[in-house]
């Protein structure tokens, strides 16, 4: 069994959630659903614009946590975090799988307007400039816009190392080392109680 | 750590490595603490704004979670059912005790240990969970009792209510016995008015609803002022006169001499009400007088106190214990003071 340190009890009772769930526990599926599922969906609707597709992958994402959570490795992270991980991977496939899935002519023709403002974003800021994603954007405000535009490219939009400095216009070094020091920072909020 | 090991990290915990940059990663995890240190504190940075952001509620996308994952599915996914020959079963069988002894000797032995077992985790490790759910049981419990103290309260004031109607029903019932002992001594003593006494006239009120019409009220006026005696020719006159309707003209609105009288019985004393007297000649006064029946001779009561306008109002009584009660009466005009008998000037009898 693996051995867990300095937990917060959040993290505490997450961990035993999903150690539970790994034995088939649906009461703590349950539980887990009841703790975080309006978080996730408002992530997901957020990255998705779509509250239909927020809920699917909502339930997706709750049934990949109950079969995988053998695979949960408490070295490996904080146990939300593993969580977050896997639901926000979750929301961008299926953003992705949308922006390239084929549309009627009709379809096409509706939503030219909105897709021609998602080019805008991508063109001019990737990020979906929603009101909805200002309440976790708030939280890197404190960051140097480069290390901030990194981090929210990575996070909200799940673009690759090379995508992020392709997008910025910036070396691959550069890059990585952006988003080093913005989470050295967001780490050094946190510790000093300076987050949200 | 060194600035690559922290870039990793952090690429790490934005889930931008992959593949065997990734693997490697985690290799270097499983084996430093320092380093699962920070990508811990890395998570936190980049999630607890997350973890602290409310949305929307709902509970029942939670069931169509259980019907993805089979409402009797005991086993994770992860564990493939075993699709061995069987010899197989006898040996994974024989593993399978194996592994659980195993494990048994291992929690021997780790239990001295600080470690942190996931069983004991939620009940030893999250006080705050605990306490809340309990506070929430108190108000529930403290609520509860609020409403079933409510609810006692609304239950007793049912009953007082309950007990208040029957005794109003009571109380209603009895003044309907009285009313029908009063009606039973009404003893109307003048004739008929096309054929209706004031016996007729309170039958008739009683018998039958208001309908809001001159003669009807007009009835229940006469009726409320047989039983209460009290002034009810300025209210007729007025409401006929409202009305306009003089086809049924009630007894006391009319100029024509006229009254009634009631004998209760338990004090032995008669209430006489009498309407329309004219004024009599100087020297005359009223006098009244009463018999048992027909055959008897009038029984000289008393001459009657200053009338207003020829109306008024008297209780009387007959000092003779043979009388039974009055079934006829009479009022005369007399000049004697102590009058034998009645003279001829008759202004009422009856009935």
């Amino acid at each position: 069994m693996s051995k867990v340190v300095q937990f917060s009890r959040e993290d505490t009772l997450v961990a035993t959630l999903i150690e539970r769930m790994a034995s088939s526990d649906v009461a703590a599926l349950d539980t887990l659903y009841h703790l975080y599922h309006g978080t996730f969906l408002r992530l997901f609707s957020s990255i998705l614009k779509d509250d239909f597709e927020a809920e699917e992958v909502l339930q997706d994402m709750f049934v990949k946590l109950y079969r995988e959570a053998w695979r949960y490795d408490p070295k490996m992270g904080a146990p939300f975090s593993w969580v977050v991980t896997i639901g926000k991977r979750m929301a961008i496939d299926r953003l992705r799988r949308r922006e390239k899935r084929p549309q009627l002519i009709g379809d096409q023709m509706e939503q030219d307007g909105e897709l021609a403002d998602n080019d805008m974003d991508h063109a001019e800021n990737p990020v979906h400039q929603s009101a909805e994603l200002d309440w976790i954007r708030e939280s890197l405000r404190g960051l140097p816009d480069s290390q901030r535009e990194a981090i929210e490219l990575a996070y909200f939009q799940g673009f690759t190392q090379q995508e992020i400095a392709d997008h910025l216009g910036k070396p691959l070094g550069t890059i990585k080392s952006e988003l080093r020091r913005g989470m050295i920072q967001l780490r050094k909020d946190y510790l000093e109680g300076n987050h949200g | 750590m060194d600035k690559q090991q922290e870039e990793l990290a952090a690429l790490y915990v934005l889930d931008l490595l992959s593949g065997a940059e990734k693997a490697d990663f985690e290799k270097q995890l499983e084996q430093s603490t320092e380093l699962q240190q920070l990508v811990r504190e890395f998570g936190h940075g980049l999630h607890s704004p997350l973890k602290e952001a409310s949305g929307p509620r709902r509970p029942d996308l939670l069931e169509g979670i259980h019907e993805k994952i089979g409402i009797n599915e005991q086993k994770p996914q992860a564990a493939p059912v075993a699709t061995s020959p069987v010899p197989w079963r006898y040996i994974w069988g024989v593993a399978a005790v194996f592994m659980l002894m195993l494990n048994l000797i291992l929690v021997v032995v780790l239990s001295n240990q600080a470690a942190v077992r996931g069983g004991e985790l939620l009940p030893e490790t999250n006080p705050d969970m605990q306490a809340s759910l309990e506070s929430r049981i108190s108000t529930l419990e403290r609520e509860l009792n609020t409403r079933t103290s409510a609810m006692n309260e609304i239950a007793s004031a049912h009953k007082v209510v309950l007990k208040e109607n029957a005794e109003i029903k009571e109380d209603l019932t009895e003044w309907q016995q009285e009313y029908m002992e009063m009606s039973s001594k009404v003893l109307p003593f003048f004739d008929s008015r096309d054929g209706m006494s004031r016996f007729t006239v309170i039958e008739l009120v009683d018998a039958r609803p208001d309908t809001g019409d001159a003669s009807s009220q007009a009835y229940m006026d006469l009726a409320g002022y047989f039983l209460t005696g009290q002034e009810a020719k300025p209210l007729l006159d007025a409401r006929m006169a409202a009305s306009g309707n003089n086809s049924v003209e009630p007894a006391v609105g009319t100029s024509k001499p006229m009254g009634f009288t009631i004998w209760r019985e338990e004090d032995r004393k008669g209430f006489l009400d009498i309407y329309n007297l004219p004024e009599l000649s100087r020297g005359e006064d009223y006098f009244l007088w009463v018999r048992s029946s027909r055959s008897e001779p009038f029984l000289p009561i008393g001459h009657l106190p200053e009338l207003h306008n020829g109306d008024g109002s008297i209780f009387y009584s007959v000092n003779n214990e043979d009388f039974d009660r009055p079934r006829e009466i009479l009022i005369t005009a007399e000049r004697a003071a102590q009058p034998g008998s009645p003279s001829a000037n008759r202004f009422l009898v009856g009935p």
